[in-house]
């Protein structure tokens, strides 16, 4: 990583942490900003794609998708800051389909890790049963927005985490002719 | 390319170009072993994880969007698979991050090959099983590259394979399903591709993905409409290229046992494969899924001698049995030190080329040792064989 990606990541990471510290004291009106959060994030990554269509995917065969993309994504993270009040559902289909998919895959790798006798099955097993986990509180409570929120902020601060600690990764590939 | 060529006619190109069957059978388990050879694998027996080269299916998926994921995907993928044609390709309009991606774009015949044989020269035979690896992919994934990107790997529902009849081709449009458990339906060209992703990093848009299973196979024939390629249609006839492969790797394999003394990109050996063009070309253009069976045949009419199915056991058998300071002496020892100088070497060019798809290189004559521990051991040999 350059220099610039390390302070990227590094300021990505404490963003994220100061994000769990604003939803943590923010009490009952926590869920709408987790909300305000996905719908900028909506937002951001309509710009993103619109930006994407102009640096690159205009030479794309079908890259006018991305223009397309832009824009609706754009309209759909607007209309999203609107229903901030009806948070509960966002959160809880956002929390339910990621921890569902990233728990199938980390169980399908420790399978996979196992049968190769690999030794991370032990690490896929533990982030499938967590995410499994968390899929479960989602569903026991999905009538508490404060409980979904702070679910919200534990995936959160992982991100951060890791983003921190990228940051400061040894990651050069060392060359010697 | 798939066990077919990089095991049986790797094995019948080393035997042609003079490597007795032991030798042979060296190369060509390395130069499978290279589509093995994962981080899985590596990690149940305790070997460094920077030497893998290649990624299983569930790897990929889970692998993290985030910066150094892709700049580890794109190092093993392009370093071993996708190895670019050229990294100074001159790409009319684009941004910088479009060119980059442009620019690993994979193709035969390139610095970056000649680079890869030279650097198998003098080596072990596991290096010179790796570089033929590398240089029969850049037949079999031209035109795609190494690294997850939608505007250069995607491809769309123009896609016709050409059916040989008589002496000209008819065009039958190709089906794509994303059933990976379902095999491919040579008789209706229905083929198993990934999933469209709208997503410039997505995994699913790595190498040939999209494209599916069809660059892998030597009968095929067809035309498609690259991402990057302004709708130009391209045509891609497997069977000539594959021959191809097949006579430069004799030719760079001559070159890597001291038969000549130097390699040329654009060379091919046609001459000493000239006795069994046609039982080549004959396997090459059989509609099958696996030509193994036809390729182990001809293996052992050149050589007279059995060519054991392969297997992975005895590369990690031995390594795991072996004591640590032994290690490097072992199949495995030595196809990881040829694996680990290979991604430095490619990792480097592509860095140096101004691109940082790949992450960072930093050359150790220059500024020492800073980086990933693992290379450690290159640096060592490196030194040691300096010293000598």
């Amino acid at each position: 990583m350059s220099y610039l990606q390390r302070v990227k990541s590094f300021m990505e990471g404490v963003g994220m942490l100061l994000a769990i510290l604003i939803l943590m004291l923010s009490d009952e009106s926590g869920a709408s900003w987790v909300v305000f959060i996905l719908a900028i994030s909506l937002i951001l990554k309509g710009i993103r794609s619109l930006v994407y269509y102009f640096m690159m995917a205009r030479f794309m065969v079908g890259g006018l998708t991305a223009l397309f993309a832009g824009a609706f994504l754009i309209d759909f993270g607007i209309l999203s800051i609107s229903l901030a009040d009806e948070a509960r559902i966002y959160i809880f289909l956002y929390l339910a389909g990621w921890n569902a998919f990233s728990g199938l895959i980390s169980l399908l790798r420790a399978w996979e890790s196992y049968r190769n006798k690999g030794r991370s099955w032990i690490l896929n097993t533990l982030y499938g049963i967590v995410n499994i986990g968390i899929l479960i509180c989602c569903f026991i409570f999905r009538d508490s927005p404060t409980t979904l929120a702070t679910l919200y902020c534990a995936g959160l601060g992982y991100s951060g985490i890791l983003r921190i600690i990228n940051a400061f990764r040894r990651t050069e590939i060392v060359y010697i002719q | 390319m798939q066990i077919d060529f990089h095991y049986y006619a790797t094995y019948c190109a080393a035997y042609l170009a003079g490597f007795s069957h032991e030798e042979c059978m060296e190369i060509c388990s390395s130069a499978q072993f290279t589509d093995c050879c994962s981080v899985t694998l590596l990690s149940g027996i305790g070997a460094p994880l920077s030497a893998a080269t290649t990624q299983l299916q569930l790897e990929i998926m889970d692998a993290k969007a985030d910066i150094l994921s892709l700049q580890n995907i794109t190092r093993i993928w392009a370093s071993f698979h996708f190895l670019p044609r050229d990294l100074s390709a001159d790409v009319p309009g684009g941004s910088g991050l479009y060119k980059n991606k442009y620019r690993l774009i994979c193709g035969p015949d390139s610095d970056l090959l000649a680079a890869t044989v030279e650097l198998a020269k003098d080596k072990s035979l596991q290096a010179a099983g790796i570089a033929m690896h590398v240089l029969a992919d850049t037949w079999a994934h031209r035109y795609f590259a190494g690294t997850p990107s939608m505007v250069i790997n995607n491809t769309d529902y123009d896609f016709f394979e050409l059916i040989p009849e008589g002496d000209s081709y008819t065009e039958r449009r190709v089906t794509f399903r994303h059933n990976p458990s379902a095999g491919d339906d040579l008789e209706k060209s229905i083929y198993t591709n990934t999933v469209y992703q709208f997503s410039e990093n997505s995994v699913m848009c790595l190498g040939h993905g999209r494209a599916g299973h069809l660059p892998d196979y030597s009968f095929i024939r067809y035309r498609y409409l690259p991402a990057w390629a302004g709708y130009e249609a391209v045509v891609k006839d497997n069977p000539s290229e594959y021959y191809n492969a097949f006579c430069q790797m004799i030719y760079a394999m001559r070159y890597l046992r001291g038969d000549l003394p130097a390699f040329e990109k654009g060379v091919y050996d046609t001459e000493t494969a000239a006795p069994w063009e046609k039982e080549i070309r004959w396997i090459l253009t059989k509609r099958q899924p696996d030509a193994s069976a036809d390729w182990k045949a001809l293996g052992e009419l050149l050589s007279g001698q059995e060519i054991p199915a392969f297997d992975t056991a005895p590369f990690t058998q031995d390594y795991r049995k072996a004591d640590k300071a032994d290690r490097d002496e072992t199949v495995l020892g030595k196809f990881i030190i040829a694996a680990l100088a290979q991604k430095s070497m490619v990792t480097n060019r592509i860095w140096k080329s101004g691109n940082l798809l790949a992450g960072y290189s930093v050359d150790y004559m220059q500024e020492g040792f800073r980086g990933l521990r693992d290379f450690q051991k290159l640096v060592e040999i490196s030194l040691m064989n300096r010293q000598k």
